[in-house]
C-alpha cells in the first residue's frame, strides 16, 4: 500500500506538469484561435481529465497514508516521528497532519478537491477563463508536488529496520481543537487559491467585465468562514491547552492565519462595489494577489523555521522553496495587473465621501492597515536579524496599540455603513436611520458603565456594538415595513420573508451581529482578574467573587498517559456552584513535556478559569485561577458568524422576481 | 520503476492521451450553465431584490436603481453573448 501511495504520489506529479502545460497551450490557442476547433476542444477535454486524475491520484496517496497511520506501518518514517501503538485511532487519523509531510499533503489533495470543483461548477458560465484558471491552479499543485516527491515525502522509509513502536503524536495536539483546526485553515487557504486563480485568469484572458465575480463570490465567502473557524478553533485550542490563560498572542504563526482573513474580508466586501458599478477593480485585483501572497508567506513563516513559535513546524528547508514561490507569486500577479491595467479602468467614479461605496472603501483601508501593521509587526524580527544581527521581536503592545484603535473605527463603519445611501448622501434622512442606533448605542455605554465596567476601550465596545444592533435593526424594520406596506404581511411574517427572500444581504447582517459578538468577548482582556497560589488540601484561593477550595489531588493512569488530577471546590459569594478538576499529563516517551489541561466553569457573563501549575509528592499544589470576562461570547460569536454565512450562501431557488415590492416602489 | 509507478504511468497516459486521438468532439455542448428555463442566471434574483430594498428604504435613487439593474441585466446578457460567439464558432 505504501508502495502504491509513493507512486501515485510521483504520477500525480507528472499528471499536474502535464495538465500545466495543456492548460496553457489551450489557453494560448483559445486566444490566438489557433490550430483547428476539434483540436482546441481536444485538448481542453484532455486537461480536463488531467485535473480529475490528479485529485484521483492524490486520493490514492492519502488514503495510503491514512492506512499506514491505522496499521501502525513505522517502515514509514512519518508514521513512526507522529504515532505510536498507544495513540487512539481517531488521533491516529488526525496524525495525517500533525507533521511537514503530511499537512503539505492534505494542502495537495484539498486543491487537487477545489480545483475539480471549480472547473466542474464553472466550465460552462466562465469557460473562456477555464484554461488561464486551470493553468495557475495546476501550476499550484505542481509545485506542491514537486516538494512533496523530492523535499519531504511522507513515504519515506524509516532508515535501518523499522522499530517496534512509534515515538507518538505531539500531546499538545491531542485535543478535538487541532483535529479540526488544521483543515479548517488549509480549506480557507485553499478555497481562496480558486478567487486568486479566476481573478488573473480574467486579467490573462483579456476580459474587462466582472463576470468572474459571480462564479467566484460563494468561493470567497465560504473559504473566508473556514479560515476564520480554523483561526477561532486555534484560539479555543491555545486557550484551553496552554494554560496560560489567554487565547492569542499575538505570536507570528497566529498572525499568519490573520493576515489573509483580513485581506480576504476586505476583498469579499469590495467586489459587491465592482459587479454593481464596476468600481475598485483594480483594488480588487491587488487585494486577491495580497491575499495569496499572505497565505504563501504565513506557510513560509511556519515551515521555514525563521521565526519561532509554539505553533510552528520545525525548521526545514522547505522555507527556501517558499520563499521563492512566494516572491514569484507576487511579483508575476503584480505585472499582470500591470500590463492589463487598462482592462481594470473604473467605470464609475465614488460620488460622495458619505455615500455607501465610501464606506465599503473606507473598511477596505481599515481592514489593510490592519492586515499591513500585523504584517509589519510579524516580519520586523527577519528584518531586524538581517540589518544588525539582532532578532528584534515585538510584543503584543505593539499589536494592541495599533489594531485596537483601527478595530473600534471599523465597528462604527459596520453600524453607520448598511444605513448609508448608494451614490448620493441622503443627509436628512441618514439622521433620521441614525436615531434608532445611536439611542442604542448611548444605552450600550451607559450599560457597560452601570455594570461596573471601567475599561475605556470596553465601555466603547459596547457602545458600538449597540449602535451595530440598532442599525441591522432599522435596516430589517425598513425592509419589513415596505413589504407590508405592499403585501400586507404582519410585520413579523414581512421580516422573515425580506430576509428568507434576501438571504444573501441579511445573512451578512448577521455575520457583523456574530463579529459584534467576538468583539464583545475580546473586549474582556482588560477586565480579566488573575491569582497564583500554591496550597495544601482544604486551603482556599480567592479571586473576585470566588473562593476556590482545593480538595484533593490523585495519580490517574491511561492507556498512553499518568495524570496528575486535582479536585477543587468552586464558591460564588459563598455559594457553591461546582467542582473544577485540572490536571498535568505526561504522555508516553514524551514525559519531559506535560501538557497543561485546564478546568472551566462558564457563564454568560465570564470563565472562571483553572489551570495546575505545579503539584509536589506532599499534595500541596499550584494554581493558576483567572476570571475571563466575556470570553464565553467569542465562541457564541463565532457560531453566529457561521450561521450567517450559511443564510448568505444557501442556494437561491429561482420563482421569478419575488420582489419586495411590485415594480421596485414601496 | 516499480510496478505501481508502471501503472498509474500508463493508465494515466491513456487517460489523458483519449480525447488528444478521438476524432470526434470531445466538448459537450452548452448545458448545466446555472441558468433557469428561461435562461437567466440564479444569482440575478437576489441581486435585484437588494437593490429593491434599497429603493424602498429611499437609499437608493430610481434612477441610480435603473443604472444598476440595468448594469446587472447587461452583465447576464455579457455572458450570454460570450455563450452564442462561442456556439457561433463551434457551429
Amino acid at each position: 500500500m505504501n508502495t502504491m501511495g509513493a507512486a501515485a504520489l510521483l504520477v500525480a506529479f507528472f499528471v499536474s506538469l502535464y495538465g500545466t502545460g495543456a492548460s496553457l497551450a489551450s489557453a494560448r490557442s483559445m486566444q490566438g484561435r489557433q490550430g483547428t476547433l476539434a483540436g482546441r476542444r481536444n485538448l481542453i477535454k484532455s486537461y480536463e481529465l488531467a485535473v480529475y486524475l490528479n485529485l484521483g491520484l492524490l486520493t490514492v496517496a492519502a488514503a495510503a497514508l491514512i492506512n499506514a497511520f491505522l496499521a501502525r506501518d513505522f517502515s514509514l518514517l512519518y508514521v513512526f516521528e507522529y504515532s505510536n501503538r498507544s495513540l487512539s485511532d481517531a488521533y491516529a487519523v488526525t496524525a495525517f497532519w500533525a507533521g511537514q509531510e503530511g499537512s503539505l499533503l492534505l494542502w495537495a489533495w484539498l486543491l487537487a478537491f477545489c480545483t475539480a470543483l471549480a472547473l466542474y461548477r464553472n466550465r460552462d458560465r466562465l469557460r473562456e477563463l477555464m484554461p488561464w484558471a486551470t493553468f495557475i491552479l495546476m501550476l499550484n499543485s505542481a509545485f506542491f508536488l514537486l516538494l512533496l516527491n523530492f523535499v519531504c515525502n511522507p513515504f519515506a522509509p524509516f532508515p535501518g529496520s523499522p522499530p517496534a513502536d512509534g515515538y507518538g503524536l505531539n500531546p499538545l495536539l491531542q485535543n478535538p481543537g487541532m483535529v479540526i483546526h488544521p483543515p479548517a485553515l488549509f480549506i480557507g487557504y485553499v478555497g481562496l487559491t480558486i478567487p486568486y486563480a479566476f481573478a488573473l485568469a480574467a486579467l490573462l484572458a483579456g476580459r474587462s467585465d466582472s463576470d468572474w465575480i459571480t462564479g467566484m463570490r460563494i468561493w470567497t465567502v465560504v473559504s473566508w468562514f473556514f479560515l476564520g473557524a480554523g483561526i477561532l478553533l486555534g484560539a479555543e485550542w491555545a486557550y484551553v491547552e496552554l494554560g496560560w490563560g489567554g487565547y492569542w498572542a499575538w505570536d507570528p504563526v497566529e498572525n499568519a492565519s490573520l493576515m489573509p482573513w483580513l485581506t480576504a474580508t476586505a476583498f469579499m466586501h469590495s467586489i459587491m462595489i465592482q459587479q454593481r458599478w464596476g468600481m475598485f477593480k483594480k483594488w480588487n485585483m491587488n487585494l486577491i494577489i495580497i491575499t495569496y501572497f499572505f497565505i504563501i508567506y504565513g506557510t513560509f513563516i511556519t515551515r521555514s523555521g525563521v521565526i519561532s513559535s509554539v505553533h510552528a513546524f520545525g525548521k526545514s528547508s522547505l522555507g527556501t522553496f517558499f520563499l521563492v514561490f512566494m516572491i514569484l507569486t507576487l511579483v508575476l500577479g503584480l505585472l499582470v495587473v500591470w500590463w492589463r491595467r487598462k482592462l481594470l479602468a473604473a467605470e464609475n467614479s465614488l460620488q460622495s465621501p458619505l455615500s455607501r461605496e465610501s464606506a465599503f472603501l473606507f473598511t477596505n483601508l481599515i481592514f489593510s492597515a490592519m492586515a499591513f501593521s500585523i504584517f509589519w509587526g510579524t516580519t520586523f524580527p527577519v528584518l531586524s536579524e538581517i540589518t544588525n544581527g539582532v532578532k528584534i521581536t515585538v510584543g503584543p503592545g505593539f499589536y494592541n496599540r495599533v489594531n485596537v484603535p483601527i478595530a473600534l473605527i471599523l465597528m462604527v463603519l459596520i453600524g453607520v455603513g448598511p444605513l448609508l445611501a448608494w451614490r448620493r448622501p441622503v443627509g436628512l434622512k441618514l439622521f433620521r436611520d441614525l436615531a434608532l442606533p445611536s439611542v442604542f448605542a448611548v444605552i450600550g455605554a451607559f450599560g457597560a458603565y452601570a455594570s461596573g465596567i471601567r475599561s475605556l476601550a470596553t465601555i466603547l465596545v459596547m457602545t458600538f456594538s449597540a449602535l451595530i444592533l440598532g442599525s441591522v435593526l432599522v435596516e430589517l424594520y425598513r425592509g419589513a415595513s415596505a413589504r407590508n406596506e405592499a403585501d400586507g404581511d404582519l410585520l413579523p411574517l414581512a421580516a422573515m420573508r425580506v430576509v428568507l427572500t434576501n438571504r444573501r444581504r441579511y445573512g451578512g447582517y448577521i455575520v457583523h451581529l456574530g463579529m459584534v459578538l467576538i468583539f464583545i468577548g475580546l473586549s474582556g482582556v482588560p477586565l480579566s482578574m488573575e491569582v497564583t497560589g500554591t496550597i495544601r488540601p482544604n486551603e482556599s484561593l480567592s479571586v473576585g467573587d470566588y473562593t476556590l477550595k482545593y480538595m484533593d489531588m490523585k495519580w490517574v493512569p491511561a492507556q498512553d498517559r499518568l495524570a496528575v488530577t486535582t479536585r477543587l471546590k468552586a464558591f460564588r459569594e459563598g455559594q457553591e456552584i461546582g467542582y473544577l478538576v485540572p490536571e498535568r499529563r505526561f504522555y508516553e516517551n514524551r514525559e519531559d513535556q506535560p501538557t497543561t489541561e485546564v478546568s472551566i466553569l462558564s457563564n454568560w457573563k465570564e470563565d472562571l478559569y483553572v489551570a495546575l501549575t505545579g503539584y509536589n509528592r506532599d499534595g500541596r499544589a499550584s494554581f493558576r485561577i483567572m476570571i475571563n470576562p466575556l470570553v464565553p461570547w467569542i465562541w457564541i460569536g463565532g457560531y453566529v458568524v457561521g450561521f450567517g454565512v450559511m443564510l448568505a450562501v444557501w442556494p437561491h431557488r429561482r420563482r421569478g422576481l419575488s420582489a419586495v415590492t411590485e415594480g421596485g416602489r414601496p | 520503476m516499480n510496478i505501481w509507478t508502471a501503472f498509474f504511468l500508463v493508465v494515466s497516459a491513456v487517460i489523458l492521451a483519449l480525447p488528444l486521438l478521438s476524432p470526434r468532439d470531445a466538448v459537450r455542448r452548452e448545458s448545466d450553465s446555472g441558468r433557469s428555463d428561461d435562461g437567466r442566471p440564479g444569482w440575478l434574483d437576489p441581486e435585484i431584490n437588494a437593490l429593491k430594498l434599497d429603493l424602498a428604504a429611499g437609499r437608493l435613487t430610481e434612477e441610480d436603481f435603473e443604472v444598476m439593474t440595468g448594469r446587472i441585466t447587461k452583465l447576464m446578457s455579457q455572458s450570454d453573448e460570450h455563450a452564442e460567439e462561442d456556439d457561433g464558432n463551434i457551429s
